[in-house]
């Protein structure tokens, strides 16, 4: 198992070097001059040339990536010249927000997923299995900023049961925080979880067809046993890989969903940094999110071995 | 004809007891009967044989004595009784205190029975913790006798290992250890070796022999190989499309079959020491279910068919105390049966 994990960090380590080389060359391609950006209204060509130097953009572009890729692997992601903060702190502090929105967020999708997955397993065919899966096609549909607005709009709004927008930090208290937290918890965890319960759904629809199933049975298990231990692990392995998939695409729709609740989360950061050309702070950004990607990954992996005993011995 | 069977049977020492069982399983057809007026007893110290075709409807027979029939099936007339309870009136729940303790089941391809994400020690000690109340490491411990029981080697060990490191008659051996793990009165083994290797199928077979006579249980043994039936099986009922046609001690039913379906299987057996003989076969195929016919239901293949007698409805007759076929032509029939 440890070596399995070793090899699978090895190998992760090219993706994120590719990953971080190719945003290099899109923002090498990228129409916005960050110079330019940078400059102001009018700026002479002497001051953008100025800028052009002390942002290091009269160099090649290979020894620039090299040179960052340097000061990356010691921590150091460079200074915004936006906001002339050290990018890695700024990073550092906003990832805790980010990283307790996608937790909540996969709380949400675990509860609703696999509690209205197994029940329409458990009825299939019948009118609850149908409601459930029509239930889940049409939130599918519904894209987080949608989510968000309505959710907002009944919530927020009409009955003022949660704050439109703001956000407390945990420290100021789990309730405080659960307050802020949970109608953008809950936009960015509607697809997912749609897509969770089918996925429960089919698999534990599969699992419960199996002979060993038969065999608990006949052995005089209680059906909660059946289900909750023997299909439940076998089922397990789709389910993890979507929940792997939803981790990553939550990263993404964070950034949509903390600009609508005004949080100030890695998704305000990069929303800012591509609107102010911040190219050094959406490097460090994408470094982060591919290293955080990457993470998952490995242990979606792990846990196969966990869920598959077969796949140990290999 | 429904208390001739049963009467004749011991009434102490049945373990189980099927009585007019007709179970029906919604099709495209609608409700269409599948097992009908089964009467079948199985007693403590023997190992009683269900055989048939696929399709005969002896699956069926077993799966309702565990009361594991799938949801698209019914019993509508008769009843099991298992340890003198009767099935079809227990809850879910209580079916789950005669599962594994009163009554245990092990199937075909015994690999795809075991689950693959646990060990096949904890399958096993599951048994016991769920009917005993038994801590895991009672339970495990229990295990590992079981497992030397079943004779697998190095038991201690295996039980720390999962259902892909065993060969398929070893998994069969786990399934044993599993059924017999709280000591049931009633084995139910449904073609326990027709997935395995002929060698395996042997000892997997004789451990099965020597476990029934070592505990004092009854066996109810179901398969199509008349082989089988030969070697394990003291009293035998053949069932065909549903009905049982036949049944007899295994002596007298391979010596003296009174109903042409058995005497056809028996010619289609393989026999080493006869070899030359121009093998019999039974032409055709058992009817699916919505077609089984309101006459005797193998008139249609039986080349002993008479228009007169064999175009209605055939009851099961008495030929001897213990010896029954559904026949029409019973008393002027004189049928072939193997021949030492």
């Amino acid at each position: 198992m440890i070596r399995f994990i070793g090899k699978r960090l090895l190998l992760a380590v090219p993706t994120v070097v590719l990953v971080t080389f190719l945003v290099f060359v899109l923002m090498e391609l990228s129409p916005t001059d960050p110079a330019v950006a940078l400059a102001g209204d009018n700026p002479t060509p002497e001051r953008l040339a100025e800028l052009r130097h002390m942002l290091g953009l009269d160099r090649p572009f290979l020894e620039r990536y090299f040179d960052w890729g340097l000061h990356a692997l010691q921590g150091d992601l460079g200074t915004s010249p936006v906001t002339h903060q050290s990018v890695i702190s700024d990073l550092m502090a906003r990832l805790p927000i980010t990283a307790s929105l996608v937790l909540l967020s996969m709380i949400f999708t675990l509860v609703i997923g696999v509690g209205l997955g197994t029940i329409a397993a458990l009825k299939k065919g019948g009118i609850v299995d149908w409601i459930t899966n029509s239930i889940a096609n049409l939130l599918m549909a519904i894209p987080p900023f949608v989510a968000a607005m309505l959710l907002v709009l009944f919530l927020a709004i009409s009955n003022p049961i949660f704050p439109a927008t703001g956000y407390a930090t945990l420290g100021a208290g789990p309730g405080l925080w659960l307050q802020f937290m949970t109608l953008p918890a809950l936009s960015l965890a509607i697809i997912p979880a749609a897509l969770l319960t089918r996925q429960v759904r089919g698999a534990l629809i599969d699992a419960l067809e199996e002979d060993y199933v038969r065999t608990a049975r006949a052995k005089g298990l209680r059906r909660t046993m059946v289900v909750g231990k023997h299909t439940a692990k076998n089922a397990a392995i789709p389910v993890v890989t979507v929940l792997g998939l939803v981790v990553t695409q939550m990263v993404g729709g964070a950034v949509v969903v903390e600009s609508i609740f005004a949080i100030p989360g890695l998704g305000s950061v990069s929303v800012d940094s591509v609107l102010k050309g911040d190219l050094v702070t959406l490097q460090g950004l994408v470094l982060l999110v591919a290293v955080a990607v990457t993470v998952v990954n490995l242990l979606v992996d792990a846990s196969y071995g966990y869920f598959n005993p077969r796949l140990r011995t290999r | 004809m429904t208390a001739l069977i049963a009467d004749t049977a011991g009434t102490d020492d049945a373990v189980m007891r099927a009585r007019d069982l007709t179970v029906e399983v919604s099709t495209e057809h609608g409700w269409v009967t599948i097992v009908d007026g089964v009467n079948l007893t199985v007693r403590r110290n023997e190992i009683v044989g269900l055989v048939g075709e696929s399709g005969s409807g002896k699956t069926v027979t077993s799966l309702s004595v565990m009361g594991l029939l799938p949801r698209n099936a019914r019993i509508t007339r008769g009843s099991v009784e298992v340890m003198g309870r009767t099935i079809s009136t227990l809850t879910e729940r209580q079916l789950t205190e005669v599962r594994g303790v009163q009554a245990a089941m092990i199937f075909q391809e015994p690999r795809r029975c075991l689950n693959p994400a646990f060990t096949v020690g904890d399958q096993v000690a599951e048994s016991l913790r769920r009917h005993r109340g038994w801590s895991r490491k009672r339970a495990l411990q229990r295990t590992v006798e079981l497992f030397e029981l079943v004779e697998i080697p190095q038991a201690a060990r295996r039980v720390k290992q999962y259902p892909h490191e065993f060969s398929g008659g070893m998994c069969q051996r786990v399934m044993l250890a599993m059924a017999l793990a709280c000591d049931p009165m009633l084995l139910i083994a449904d073609e326990p070796t027709t997935a395995l290797d002929v060698t395996v199928q042997r000892q997997v077979l004789e451990l099965i022999r020597r476990l029934q006579a070592q505990l004092g249980i009854g066996v109810l043994l179901i398969t199509h190989d008349l082989g089988v039936v030969a070697e394990m099986c003291d009293r035998v009922s053949v069932m065909y499309a549903g009905q049982v046609v036949e049944e007899a001690d295994a002596d007298t039913l391979f010596h003296e079959p009174k109903h042409p379906y058995t005497s056809g299987l028996l010619q289609s057996m393989l026999e080493p020491t006869q070899r030359g003989r121009p093998l019999g076969y039974i032409s055709g195929l058992v009817p699916p279910p919505h077609l089984f016919p309101a006459t005797c239901r193998f008139q249609e293949r039986c080349s002993y068919a008479v228009d007169s007698a064999c175009r209605t409805t055939v009851e099961l007759h008495q030929v001897s105390p213990a010896h029954s076929s559904r026949c029409a032509r019973i008393d002027d029939l004189k049928l072939p049966g193997v021949t030492d």
